[in-house]
């Protein structure tokens, strides 16, 4: 009787053993070990242009281009030095911002780098808040940074999850000096694996055989950092590293 | 009285096996391990609740509406994709429909309320942060991409 | 471009869409009629199932909840409203249901290995210890708390033996039946309303998902109100409630007890052992995929067969859940649930009540029309008890009241399913005992009724937090499972400083912060 509680045991045990032996080999074989050194360097499209009209019961954004996803990120900050965005259809290279809009998120910044943010959900009702509308005149007022930016960072991380040397910081997401936050690519640690501009559904990677302004994106060569952002400047019409 | 139970045992039955067909046909058979939390909700950018995307594939039905409460489109483009959707106009709910009735011009931008799972799925940007807040880990992303290609399950 | 064409087309037939109008407000009217129908019937069916007038021998619950949502059906193909079956597969909640099967499933595979067993000899001997009957009686009636499943039946179920076995132990020693009553009914209310702080899918995940609140906040003001609400079902049930249990349930002594393998032993220790690992490792697994793992491994230990772990398996509470599930769809469908807002909303503008007032009723309509399962209430009511929320916190300007006023929702939600008459947890213990069905029903409605505010009043001041140990949290726990272990020395009908509950009600207050 003794020996047959005994041999039960002992069978569950090595049972359970063998699920875990079989769970770690499983996980070893799948996990990549190589670096793909054959392929292409991610070409980042150089941050979207436009030019900001106010007006009583309007603001009018004109683009230079219709971008990729026909969707644009307009920020701006606000007295907490937060970023507050709103993602708004562009229609002929044109986005229109009323009283009725509101903000669809926060993003928390400390110095040139995102610490956190939230999603400003007007599903229920009960978030809302001041409109975006206001926010981005008081931002105008108090000569706080804003613009628009194609880039989802951080609610979409996309390019950072699949990158395979992430923890080397090869795909930074700084602040930039007019208070967009756009992908910086650290080529000589890129290993070319491809992942990131497959995963950017919003055009911001791209294929180097798709990008039109190739070579005019943004790169770190040399150890170089990103610029420091600062605050009461106006917007630059041109910005590339 | 004995069969009226015995008919009401086998609706209960038959709604279960059902719905485990539903979401075998749609080829989400894991939709049903959601938990259900709505944790997924507030972490869209724009707003659509992911949870109605697994809801759709649980009923294997890609027309089911869907919460998307900060879609914002032209009220033109918005009646050529679906003349009964959902829409916030002036604080007030109103279709698509009643919007054009109101004489509400066409190229005037409104805000979706409710849409149908597979035109929500258009607008994803595929961020994929439904994913990470989902304590069982459910790849909601892979029944958007499915949803993106031609609005149905599984083709 | 073509798209403008084709709305403009459809704009130039004017006259046409001025009628679409007119017919749309039509068929508002016709929508509001059948809601209010449909509201009717559903509470004409709650009641005619508490009094009685509908006997559960000639229609059990289940048929009376099919055959209202086909009434509801079949007024929305009358009153031509539209829906369409994947509506009802939709608006269900399949994650209780599978989680009670494979509960079942694992509870009956522990129970035929002889786990169960060997815990109500290790509850035995632990009651002849230091912790004493006292203390092991809290421990035993908070287990359900500490390790919260997504549905509290699981728990209900499994421990009921080890309760009663214990209950009648005590019975003998002190000669007085009425302690049988208080363990099983404590231990019944804390399992029902352990879902709702359940990190594994509970309801009150529901809350923090919709209000958009963190992750696990709700967890713990719920656990603490859970204690509170268990020390008040049993102090009631001991001194204002008498529950007559005849002396006939009580089984006959035996000398000698059967000894029991080490298989059950091992069985009960990998039980939970394994258990205790979910809840602090909390793997990305679903909670039914574990529990059907560990019962195969229960059933290699033990010895098990597939015919006693079926035996395991109570149909009753899953056919309750999935027919209140379809009765919950046709009320959303014919929007029987909206206009119950919109009721509540008209009370609140027209009555002395208030926003304020009706909340409060709001908060507490799970447990006047408890349903089988909690979550099919908090799953339609929820957002109006968001709209509620808000409106009481432009009013008070107390900004807390909304997390306030959504865990006190859940948590009465959460309860429901104990004090039910419609296949409630409560008649499990009921059925044991050889109770009249629906008897224990205010008992348990009165603790649920004195434990939410302690919910509410711990977001209130405390706040929510996502950290698992926070000291002023500990603090409260430990004092409420202090109080927990006079309390229940007191109904158990000792000296109230009596040690072992002592000891035993702070060891749960630390294992639910801790778990």
């Amino acid at each position: 009787m003794e020996n047959s509680t005994t041999r039960t045991a002992g069978s569950a045990f090595l049972f359970i053993l063998i699920v875990m032996i079989t769970t770690v080999v499983a996980y070893v074989v799948q996990a990549e070990r190589k670096m793909h050194t054959e392929g292409l360097y991610p070409e980042v499209k150089p941050l979207v242009q436009g030019t900001f009209t106010f007006s009583h019961d309007k603001i009018e954004i004109h683009m230079m281009e219709d971008p990729v996803w026909k969707r644009i990120v307009v920020y701006a900050y606000d007295e907490g030095v937060s970023q507050v965005g709103i993602v708004k259809p562009v229609y002929d290279r044109t986005v229109i911002i009323t009283p009725d809009d509101y903000p669809d998120f926060r993003v928390k910044t400390n110095g040139n780098k995102v610490v956190g943010f939230d999603v400003i959900n007007n599903s229920n009702g009960a978030l809302q808040g001041k409109s975006f509308f206001g926010i981005l005149n008081d931002a105008k007022e108090g000569s706080r940074c804003f613009g628009i930016q194609e880039c989802l960072y951080p609610l979409c991380t996309r390019c950072m999850d699949v990158c395979p040397v992430i923890q080397h910081g090869v795909i930074e997401m700084p602040i930039l000096k007019n208070g967009a936050i756009h992908p910086l690519v650290h080529l000589p640690g890129c290993p070319r694996c491809g992942k990131c501009f497959e995963v950017c559904k919003v055009g911001v990677l791209l294929n180097p055989s798709k990008a039109l302004d190739k070579g005019k994106g943004t790169f770190l060569h040399d150890d170089q950092k990103a610029m420091e952002p600062s605050k009461g400047e106006e917007i630059p019409l041109n910005h590339y590293y | 009285m004995r069969k009226i139970n015995l008919f009401c045992y086998l609706v209960i039955a038959v709604f279960l096996a059902g719905s485990v067909a539903a979401s075998l046909t749609s080829g989400y058979p894991w939709s049903i391990a959601c938990y259900n939390c709505i944790l997924c909700k507030h972490t869209c950018p724009i707003g659509i609740d992911p949870y109605g995307f697994v809801k759709a594939a649980i009923s294997n039905e890609p027309d089911l509406y869907i919460e998307a409460s900060s879609i914002r489109l032209r009220l033109g483009e918005a009646a050529e994709l679906d003349p009964r959707l959902s829409l916030k106009v002036d604080e007030s709910e109103m279709t698509v429909q009643t919007a054009l009735a109101k004489g509400i011009s066409p190229d005037s931008e409104v805000t979706v309320l409710r849409m149908r799972a597979k035109d929500a799925a258009k607008f994803c940007p595929l961020c994929g942060n439904c994913e990470k807040p989902c304590p069982v880990a459910l790849p909601i992303m892979k029944i958007i991409e499915d949803l993106k290609d031609d609005g149905k399950f599984n083709d | 471009m073509l798209g403008q064409v084709k709305t403009r087309r459809l704009c130039e037939g004017h006259q046409s869409w001025r009628s679409v109008y007119r017919s749309k407000s039509r068929v508002l009217e016709i929508r509001k009629v059948l809601a209010a129908i449909a509201l009717a019937l559903f509470f004409l069916i709650l009641v005619a199932s508490i009094r009685g007038w509908i006997s559960q021998s000639l229609l059990p619950l289940q048929s009376i909840l099919i055959l209202g949502a086909m009434i509801l059906f079949l007024l929305a193909l009358v009153f031509k409203q539209p829906f369409y079956p994947a509506q009802l597969l939709a608006s269900t909640t399949f994650h209780p249901i599978t989680a009670t099967i494979a509960g079942f499933l694992l509870a009956g595979a522990v129970e035929a290995g002889g786990g169960f067993a060997a815990a109500g000899r290790i509850l035995s001997k632990m009651g002849k210890g230091f912790l004493g009957i006292s203390g092991t009686a809290v421990i035993l009636v908070n287990i359900p708390t500490i390790f919260a499943m997504p549905c509290g039946r699981v728990w209900a179920a499994t421990l009921m033996p080890a309760a009663l076995m214990f209950g009648f132990e005590l019975a003998r020693a002190h000669d007085d039946l009425k302690v049988v009553p208080v363990i099983v009914f404590g231990l019944i209310i804390n399992a029902a309303a352990s879902c709702g702080p359940s990190p594994l899918g509970g309801i009150g995940t529901m809350g923090e998902g919709t209000g958009g609140f963190p992750l696990q906040s709700f967890s713990n003001p719920q656990q603490m109100a859970i204690m509170v609400m268990t020390l008040v079902a049993m102090a009631v049930i001991s001194s204002v409630f008498r529950v007559p249990v005849k002396k006939s349930v009580l089984p006959p002594l035996r000398d000698n007890l059967p000894i029991l393998p080490k298989t059950a032993y091992l069985t009960f220790a990998f039980y939970v052992v394994a258990l205790s690992m979910v809840f602090l490792i909390r793997p990305p697994i679903p909670i039914q995929t574990i529990l059907l793992a560990m019962t195969a491994v229960v059933m290699m230990i033990g010895k098990v067969s597939l015919r006693e772990l079926m035996a395991g398996v109570i149909l009753h509470p899953i056919t309750a859940m999935t027919a209140g599930f379809i009765m919950g769809g046709a009320l959303l469908v014919t929007g029987g649930f909206d206009a119950l807002i919109a009721l509540l909303s008209w009370v609140a503008v027209h009555s002395p009540l208030g926003f304020i007032g009706v909340s409060v009723l709001l908060i507490y309509v799970p447990i006047i029309f408890p349903m089988p399962c909690g979550r099919i209430i908090s799953a339609a009511l929820l957002p109006g008890v968001i709209l509620f929320g808000v409106e009481v916190v432009q009013v008070t300007g107390h900004p807390q009241v909304l997390p306030a006023m959504l865990i006190g929702f859940i948590l009465s939600a959460a309860a429901s399913c104990g004090p039910s008459p419609l296949g409630g947890i409560g008649g499990i213990g009921e059925g044991n005992l050889g109770l009249r069905h629906g008897l224990t029903g205010i008992p348990l409605q009165l603790s649920i009724m004195a434990g939410v505010p302690v919910a509410a009043l711990i977001v209130s001041y405390l706040g929510l937090s996502q950290e698992i140990l926070r000291m002023n949290e500990l603090l409260l726990c430990l004092g409420l499972g202090l109080i927990s272990g006079l309390s229940v020395n007191m109904t158990l009908g000792f000296k109230f400083y009596r040690p072992g509950g002592i000891l035993g009600g702070l060891v749960v207050g630390f294992l639910i912060i801790f778990l």
